[in-house]
């Protein structure tokens, strides 16, 4: 203990040091407005910079919430755009958007599971029947089409996803009218193929594959991919194309589940489940 | 003991008065600056009591704050210096452990090397501060040769008057 007060008293005159400094700073800066407003600007820029730095800090914790609520506004949106609605009349249609009605709206989704690697690849939502999803409406992301819902619960629905031996998609060429079908040769997950376009169709490697909206399932207009390498030989009536998917199904987060609002109506007219046009060979499906 | 505290009494008040009413007021080539207040803390007597010297050295720059109206200045300047100047004290084996109270820094007794050292320290850590404060521009190069040059201006006087001071 002794020795403990022996430092401290040796070491004092740091700390009469710092009070008599501190005590001449306060003097002098309190009398020399110019010094003072040069240290007040330098501290508003230090917590400026401070505040700058923890609030980008803080806004990596509120990551999760903002991308819910950008993905909410983006549903929104879409369902605001000129791909989710359909004409009143077809002589006047294209005169005012007032005009159109809404066809499509848009559930934002979480996706719980994703398998990308299987021949027969399927997803999990966290929306089911409580939040208006039934088998049939298609499920798209931010860049292209993800698949269709296949099973439904209350809380969760099961996607086919794009990558299934048993998927397809109405596609067409953005340069051409011809549409064909889209569906996934079960090698790589960024690549599918496209066919039924005639041979006299001049396809352009790079050119961009849309959805084509006869199915009535998948808006029109939605990127699909866009053209490698055509396939097929010469003499084949139809073409065959190569196609890369822009969609990176490996980093897909958040969905969005596409509603048709005359999906009733549209049933009603069709013969069979619309929850089956999209999907080859399947037991239950009936193609369009 | 008496002596030296008359004469260090002395020495303080003649050194603020000729620096708060006589060189305060006279202009020097090239904006240069003489301080010759800092020449009380530089041949304050070297002694245990650390504490003394701090507080010296403040009053003393703080009497010069009160003549010239640059408040806090000189005092943050001479604190500045007397903590140096107890620094050097503390880690100079020869100085920091000698048995006197109250001995004094006079050029014969530490030599030239030594004396030029500690003379250089405690003026230049006398002038950093105050020029540094009083410019709040500490690498503008103008501020700095000011500095450096009224330093040496000092440094010289330090040199001259040493005979005079530890006599």
């Amino acid at each position: 203990m002794n020795a403990f007060w022996q430092i401290i008293k040796r070491h004092a005159y740091i700390g009469l040091f710092v009070v008599l400094m501190f005590v001449s700073l306060q003097l002098f800066f309190r009398y020399h407005s110019y010094q003072q407003s040069m240290v007040h600007g330098f501290g508003l820029e230090l917590q400026g910079g401070m505040n700058a730095s923890t609030q980008r800090f803080r806004q990596l914790f509120y990551l999760r919430e903002t991308n819910a609520a950008l993905q909410a506004e983006n549903a929104e949106l879409r369902a605001l755009a000129a791909m989710s609605h359909v004409p009143r009349t077809q002589a006047d249609s294209t005169v005012c958007d007032s005009l159109y009605r809404q066809l499509y709206t848009y559930l934002p989704a979480q996706i719980l599971y994703n398998s990308t690697e299987m021949k027969n690849n399927h997803l999990l939502l966290n929306v089911g029947r409580r939040d208006g999803v039934f088998p049939g409406m298609a499920v798209i992301a931010p860049q292209g089409v993800v698949g269709i819902v296949k099973e439904v619960s209350s809380h969760f629905s099961s996607v086919l996803s794009v990558l299934h031996s048993q998927s397809k998609v109405s596609v067409r060429l953005s340069s051409e009218a011809y549409s064909g079908s889209l569906y996934w040769n079960g090698k790589a997950s960024d690549m599918a193929e496209m066919d039924e376009i005639p041979s006299h169709v001049v396809v352009r490697k790079g050119e961009k594959v849309l959805t084509s909206g006869y199915s009535l399932v998948y808006p029109p207009g939605i990127e699909v991919g866009r053209v490698v390498d055509v396939l097929s030989k010469p003499g084949d009536e139809f073409q065959r194309l190569s196609v890369r998917l822009v969609q990176d199904f490996k980093a897909l987060d958040r969905v969005y589940v596409v509603k048709n609002l005359y999906r009733v109506e549209l049933d009603s007219l069709m013969t069979g489940d619309m929850a089956g046009w999209p999907i080859r060979q399947a037991p239950e499906a009936t193609e369009d | 003991m008496r002596t030296l505290l008359g004469k260090n009494i002395v020495r303080f008040i003649f050194l603020v008065l000729l620096q708060g009413l006589v060189l305060a007021h006279i202009p020097l080539p090239l904006h240069l600056q003489l301080f010759v207040s800092v020449l009380f803390i530089l041949f304050m007597p070297f002694g245990k009591r650390a504490w003394i010297g701090l507080l010296f050295g403040f009053l003393s720059g703080l009497c010069v704050d009160t003549l010239t109206g640059t408040w806090g200045l000189h005092a943050a300047s001479a604190t500045a210096a007397a903590f140096v100047r107890e620094l050097y004290v503390r880690f100079s084996e020869r100085y920091g452990h000698s048995e006197s109270e109250f001995g004094t820094p006079p050029l014969s007794r530490m030599g030239l090397p030594d004396f030029s050292a500690y003379a250089a320290l405690v003026i230049l850590s006398y002038h950093a501060v105050f020029f540094a404060l009083d410019a709040f521009r500490i690498w503008d190069l103008t501020t700095f040769g000011i500095m450096l040059g009224s330093s040496m201006l000092c440094y010289f006087c330090a040199f001259l008057s040493q005979k005079w001071f530890t006599r």
